[in-house]
């Protein structure tokens, strides 16, 4: 009896990626949580950046899920498969949780060398050079190819570009609030709706070069 | 369409994804809270060790109240005899009830067995060599035996108190036969022992 209270229910990769593409609440419960607790057991074996543990998991964590969401990463033939960058799904070698841990570890790479971005020039990923690179199935649908792509072009432009095109757009903010929002992240107003308008105009942009590129109509 | 409606279309995909993914990370923030704040009292392994225990000590307590323990004495209401009245007619009476007074059943019931067969004995030896006519025989007939049935109800309440059931519906039947002291609870002793 003492084992059983003990044990807790594990579920395997395939029933992970199909029941949060079912945006089955539980299994979100539970898959963050191995993830979490694995992540926190290997954290110093990896990294060591405490201070940025919980950012590191969270970007990673949200990587992951976007790409099991958006059917990059989806179950075919009772296997757990990824898109490679020629369009084929070939089976993962590896677990979804080393997969999140590859994730991390580019973050935390990507943390070490940015150094953080607080003006208005650095709010754009480098020199826009990186490509989103995919090719799509022909079973799916129209949507999900422009799902991803957007998904793609969004991981790519800079953290402070998303939180003001989330904020303004989504979460349908003034400028006035985000200001108080972001504290020190601005200097101004003036200088928020700059930042904003070429935030989105370079998201536009991106998303409209890949989908051209791809073939698919905006 | 023209251009400002494809752009509105546009606008209007990457607004969803931008919400798909804002919405992931507040689930990922009410996920974290609930790692800190689930109470110990809300794990389910406390829930179920905590019923299991209920139900044990439950048991514990309520199983012995619904067994039946009582005996047929305190049934009829049959307390414990008292032989001093024939204490000095025979010196085993007065052993008998100091047996039976500190409560030494075993030996009670062993040294009562003893007096009674001593008893019966005596009276079929009276009863057989009595002369109808002598007055004192019948006078010592008649103390033998109310002597015999003070004996046999000691007996058959110490046979009843060890649950020997059967040798005391017996005796029972062999008290019934005479008129004696105790007929109206012996009788009742005997149905109640019927049911056993």
């Amino acid at each position: 009896m003492i084992q059983w209270i003990k044990k807790r229910k594990d579920y395997t990769d395939i029933e992970a990626v199909e029941a949060l593409q079912r945006r089955d609440r539980r299994m979100e419960d539970w898959f963050y949580h191995t993830q979490k607790r694995y992540f926190d057991e290997k954290f110093n074996q990896v990294f060591f950046d405490k201070d940025r543990k919980q950012e590191i998991f969270q970007c990673a964590f949200l990587k992951l899920w976007t790409e099991i969401d958006n059917g990059r990463i989806s179950v075919r033939d009772e296997k757990v498969c990824r898109q490679q960058n020629d369009g084929v799904y070939r089976p993962m070698i590896c677990t979804l949780q080393t997969f999140l841990m590859a994730f991390a570890k580019n973050e935390y790479r990507e943390l070490i060398r940015s150094n953080k971005e607080e003006y208005v020039a650095e709010l754009f990923d480098d020199d826009g050079s990186a490509e989103v690179t995919m090719t799509f199935d022909s079973a799916e649908s129209i949507e999900e190819q422009k799902n991803r792509i957007i998904d793609a072009c969004i991981q790519q432009m800079s953290p402070s570009c998303v939180e003001i095109l989330t904020l303004f757009y989504y979460e349908g903010k003034s400028l006035d609030e985000i200001l108080n929002l972001r504290g020190d992240k601005n200097t101004s107003k003036n200088g928020l709706k700059s930042a904003k308008s070429k935030c989105m105009n370079l998201l536009r942009e991106r998303v409209t070069t890949e989908m051209e590129r791809y073939h698919i109509a905006v | 369409m023209n251009e400002q409606e494809t752009l509105d279309q546009l606008d209007e995909c990457i607004v969803n994804r931008l919400g798909e993914r804002q919405m992931k990370l507040e689930r990922m923030e009410e996920m974290e809270r609930n790692v800190r704040t689930v109470p110990f009292i809300q794990k389910p392994v406390v829930w179920i060790t905590t019923v299991a225990a209920a139900c044990v000590l439950a048991l514990l307590v309520v199983t012995p109240l619904f067994q039946t323990t009582t005996s047929p004495l305190d049934e009829v209401g049959i307390g414990c005899p008292q032989l001093t009245e024939y204490r000095a007619a025979m010196p085993e009476t007065a052993e008998i009830q100091r047996l039976l007074d500190q409560k030494q059943w075993d030996d009670a019931m062993n040294t009562t067995e003893k007096a009674l067969r001593q008893s019966d004995e005596a009276v079929e030896q009276l009863a057989s060599t009595i002369s109808e006519t002598d007055a004192a025989q019948q006078y010592e007939l008649d103390a033998e035996r109310e002597m015999n049935g003070e004996l046999r109800w000691t007996y058959i309440y110490l046979l009843v108190h060890a649950e020997r059931y059967a040798e005391a519906q017996k005796e029972l039947s062999i008290y019934l036969q005479q008129p004696a002291e105790h007929h109206e609870k012996a009788k009742a002793l005997a149905d109640a022992l019927k049911k056993k």
